[in-house]
């Protein structure tokens, strides 16, 4: 163990690790007002991400040299001040109320169905932590295009420009640009890169394994917003409970926390989170829950380029309940969507239409691709990676049988669920990405199918167990 | 959750037993009685090592200490109808990953003709395959040898037991569960999926168990609708019926997990990050990479050419630049740029043989793609060399650039 600690700035690195955390935990706190203290962690876990995101580029804008002392003295005199007027109330109200709030209180019974999941979290957690601390960086994306970005800002202590190859050579002599392995990665978002800075600028080091910590946390700080969120609509703490573990114990979502480095697992938590956040908002009419979905959207379009698309996908809902148009237009729009992309995708299954190169090709804006539109046989792939692969172990029925028991209970009162909507939309987009455009074939060699279903795994589980609330809620008729 | 329990259970070994009927489903040759047969089980001693450099029997195991220039085969001499024995279990220990595998057999109807299968191994010791998979596996078989080719590892190859199996619920199971469990070491891929069984498995338990909860869900809705069971209970019982094949499913995959942290801890337990880098499987390429940083100043003004033999995502020329960092690398093309996008002063990196670079030392000129540059040799290294680009000469004729 003394090797893997003496190499780098312990403290440091606990600093970088737990004080985003605690900043973000306050900025959770004032974004949504009073919360259970598993909301303010799981979201403050994603907050805290983007505070130091956006510290990193105000600083680097500001013409500062990067240096940890200062900017953690920053986000600590910040997080200090956010925690003022709360830490003033919890004091206030600690003589009056018991220390945890409501949601955080569990009894002792709840405790025995409590356990099974602390097993499996120790089991799990442990095999996870030591193969993070004991691989060098294993995962592919991150040394080409993630990692390459960190090293050389935390080597000159600014954020050098990156841009693509042609743009490399084409740049005049004195300029300073670097290029990566990937033809367009020097054009990717940069919360990723920044986020690892930040991990490197507190341990004094860019080549450690104890770098990725945050990647480790990061399923933790999911399950807590998913227990936050479905303690929230009542759900009993046994069936809570199996949610996370339903969370946690998927292969896919153990690797990417395991072998770090991807952007995948931290967009699927913003996005998850986000539609949480406006479930939050739809169920409690708490409107600040809409703020805190928003800022997640801004943290999806930072994370990776499709999270542009699943940021917008969170802003369409909060839309929508700000809106509140009448529910059978959107479950018409939705059942209307629904069907053409099940017809198409049939229709890409025919093998004359599976020849076809491009009906259409769709010129997008800025650094985004140009996508060559036609249907393209994706339904087997999907059958795939959703059921015969073990990427999800049950995930993709459990989601279904619940809907199920949802309509069969509850009727199509149980379809007006915007995290449902929220849903449905990215696996919808996803479906058009890979059904209908030449991304086909990352689909059919299993590149990036099964690491785009991770952003709305999260999402999944909630929407799964949110739909049994109503069924298994201690209120409930029987 | 008594009453869930209750009834999730029934249902789902109702739903098991249902699976282990429609068994023969997962299997395609399982027509034709062949599931009758009994095993043609061959001992390690029934075995001679016919390629071997030193070998000795231990008990019914045959061991082959020494291979003969990489290859070692145990052959005997059975006989069998191939047609109903599709399967076979080997009990093999001493393989190592990188070693192949494979099966030869003769018939009595062809005896003149050796036919052979690469068995795609998965683990060291027992292991199921399907010969029957192969057109030749046809006729009485009368002599059958085991291969492995490739490097010595450090154990002897020991054979313990060659058993050909008909296909039996029993045997179908039994070898389902050994590919299941079987090891798969992290692959690059494992960020992209995760397929949970070795090659040429028999089913996928992804498949196998989303197949009986599908069964148990459609029991549990007949059970609660002749039961009257509370919609409380049936929710429970639904969520029982999913959750138990789902922790089989997790405890198969933590089982992997396991097995990779031991063999992790025994590469990079204890070590420093420079050792883990030093027992890696870049190592190669992070020393190199070391001694060239040596030689380049870590200027973001100061460009490197990455030149090698390859297009795409190529492991070796990403790996080597991502151990350069943060050296400022252009990691595409196999030559020389044309004048104006390379410039005097840059460096140029030939990592591996190119056929389209020349280098004369006496005269000091770079040439490649139509293009001439007067060059300075830094470095020379059996992975490649480092040149720095001194002054721009005329091109040799206009040429199309690689």
């Amino acid at each position: 163990m003394m090797p893997l600690l003496e190499e780098i700035n312990l403290p440091g690195l606990l600093v970088a690790t737990l004080l985003p955390w605690c900043a973000g935990a306050v900025a959770a706190r004032v974004i949504i007002g009073a919360a259970p203290l598993s909301l303010l962690l799981g979201h403050g876990y994603l907050l805290g991400q983007l505070l130091v995101v956006i510290l990193l580029l105000g600083w680097d804008a500001a013409g500062l040299t990067f240096a940890f002392a200062p900017l953690a003295a920053l986000l600590g005199g910040v997080t200090v001040l956010g925690s003022l007027p709360w830490l003033r109330r919890f004091q206030r109200q600690r003589r009056s109320h018991p220390l945890w709030p409501g949601a955080m209180r569990v009894h002792w019974r709840h405790m025995l169905w409590l356990l099974p999941l602390l097993l499996f979290l120790t089991v799990r957690g442990s095999a996870m932590a030591q193969e993070m601390a004991l691989r060098p960086l294993f995962a592919w994306d991150a040394w080409m295009n993630w990692v390459p970005r960190a090293v050389v800002w935390f080597q000159h202590g600014e954020l050098t420009a990156f841009g693509t190859p042609d743009a490399w050579l084409a740049a005049p002599p004195a300029t300073e640009l670097y290029t990566l392995g990937n033809w367009r990665a020097g054009d990717y978002p940069p919360a990723i890169p920044l986020l690892l800075l930040w991990q490197m600028l507190g341990a004094d080091s860019y080549d450690h394994t104890l770098l990725y910590l945050p990647w480790l946390l990061l399923p933790g700080a999911c399950a807590l917003a998913l227990w936050g969120h479905l303690r929230a609509l009542d759900l009993p703490h046994w069936a809570t409970a199996l949610a996370l573990y339903a969370l946690l114990s998927q292969p896919l979502l153990t690797t990417h926390s395991t072998l770090a480095g991807y952007a995948d697992l931290w967009l699927g938590a913003a996005f998850g989170l986000g539609a949480m956040a406006l479930a939050h908002w739809q169920h409690t009419g708490a409107w600040r829950h809409g703020l805190l979905a928003i800022t997640l959207a801004l943290m999806c379009a930072l994370l990776k380029t499709p999270g542009l698309g699943f940021g917008a996908l969170l802003l369409g809902a909060a839309v929508i309940l700000l809106w509140r148009p009448p529910a059978r237009w959107l479950l018409a729009s939705a059942a209307t969507v629904c069907t053409l992309l099940l017809l198409g995708l049939l229709l890409g299954l025919h093998p004359r239409v599976a020849e076809l190169d491009a009906l259409l090709v769709l010129d997008l804006p800025w650094t985004l691709p140009t996508l060559t539109l036609a249907p393209r046989p994706l339904l087997p792939y999907l059958w795939q990676a959703l059921f015969v692969q073990a990427n999800w172990h049950l995930l993709w029925l459990l989601l279904p049988t619940c809907l199920l028991a949802g309509l069969a209970w509850r009727g199509l009162a149980s379809l007006h669920s915007i995290a449902l909507l929220v849903l449905v939309a990215g696996f919808g987009l996803l479906l058009f990405l890979f059904g209908f455009t030449h991304y086909f074939k990352e689909a059919a060699n299993f590149v990036t199918l099964n690491r785009t279903l991770l952003y709305l795994a999260p999402l999944a589980v909630y929407v799964a167990f949110a739909q049994l609330a109503p069924i298994l809620a201690p209120d409930s008729s029987r | 959750m008594k009453k869930a329990c209750l009834t999730s259970i029934p249902v789902l070994l109702l739903a098991a037993g249902l699976l282990w009927t429609m068994l023969p489903l997962l299997y395609p040759d399982w027509a034709e009685g062949k599931q009758a047969a009994e095993p043609q089980v061959l001992l390690g001693t029934d075995f001679s090592p016919v390629v071997a450099a030193e070998a000795r029997s231990e008990g019914d195991a045959l061991l082959i200490t020494r291979m003969q220039t990489d290859a070692a085969v145990f052959r005997a001499n059975p006989r069998f109808d191939a047609s109903r024995y599709p399967q076979l279990r080997l009990h093999l220990q001493g393989l190592r990953p990188e070693s192949r595998l494979f099966l030869f057999w003769r018939t009595a109807e062809l005896p003149t003709r050796q036919r052979s299968l690469e068995l795609d191994h998965y683990r060291d010791g027992t292991q199921w395959f399907a010969p029957g998979h192969s057109e030749f596996w046809r006729g009485t078989v009368v002599e059958v040898a085991i291969g492995v080719f490739g490097e010595a590892g450090t154990e002897p190859l020991r054979l313990r037991e060659l058993a050909f199996h008909g296909v039996t619920r029993e045997r179908m199971a039994a070898r389902m569960i050994a590919e299941w469990s079987s090891f798969q070491p992290w692959l690059h891929s494992a960020m992209n999926l995760h397929r949970g069984i070795p090659p040429a498995a028999v089913a996928h338990p992804n498949a196998v168990a989303a197949l009986g909860v599908a069964i148990a869900l459609l029991l549990l809705v007949i059970a609660a609708a002749v039961l009257r069971l509370s919609r409380r209970t049936v929710v429970a019982a639904g969520l029982l019926v999913l959750f138990l094949p789902w922790l089989v499913l997790d405890l198969l995959w933590q089982g992997q997990l396991n097995t990779r942290v031991a063999l992790s801890r025994d590469q990079f337990g204890g070590l420093d990050q420079q050792t883990k880098h030093q027992r890696d499987l870049d190592s190669a390429l992070f020393n190199y990479a070391q001694e060239l940083r040596t030689l380049v100043p870590a200027d973001p003004q100061q460009r490197l050419f990455l030149l090698h033999d390859s297009r795409g995502h190529n492991y070796q020329r990403l790996r080597l630049q991502f151990h350069l960092l943060p050296l400022n690398i252009y990691n595409y093309g196999s030559t020389l740029l044309p004048v104006g996008e390379m410039r005097p002063g840059d460096y140029v990196l030939q990592f591996g043989a190119l056929e389209g670079l020349h280098y004369d030392p006496a005269s000091g000129l770079l040439t490649g793609n139509n293009q001439r540059w007067q060059a300075l040799m830094l470095s020379q290294h059996e992975l490649g060399r480092l040149f720095r680009l001194t002054r721009e000469l005329p091109p040799v004729a206009t040429g199309q650039r690689r």
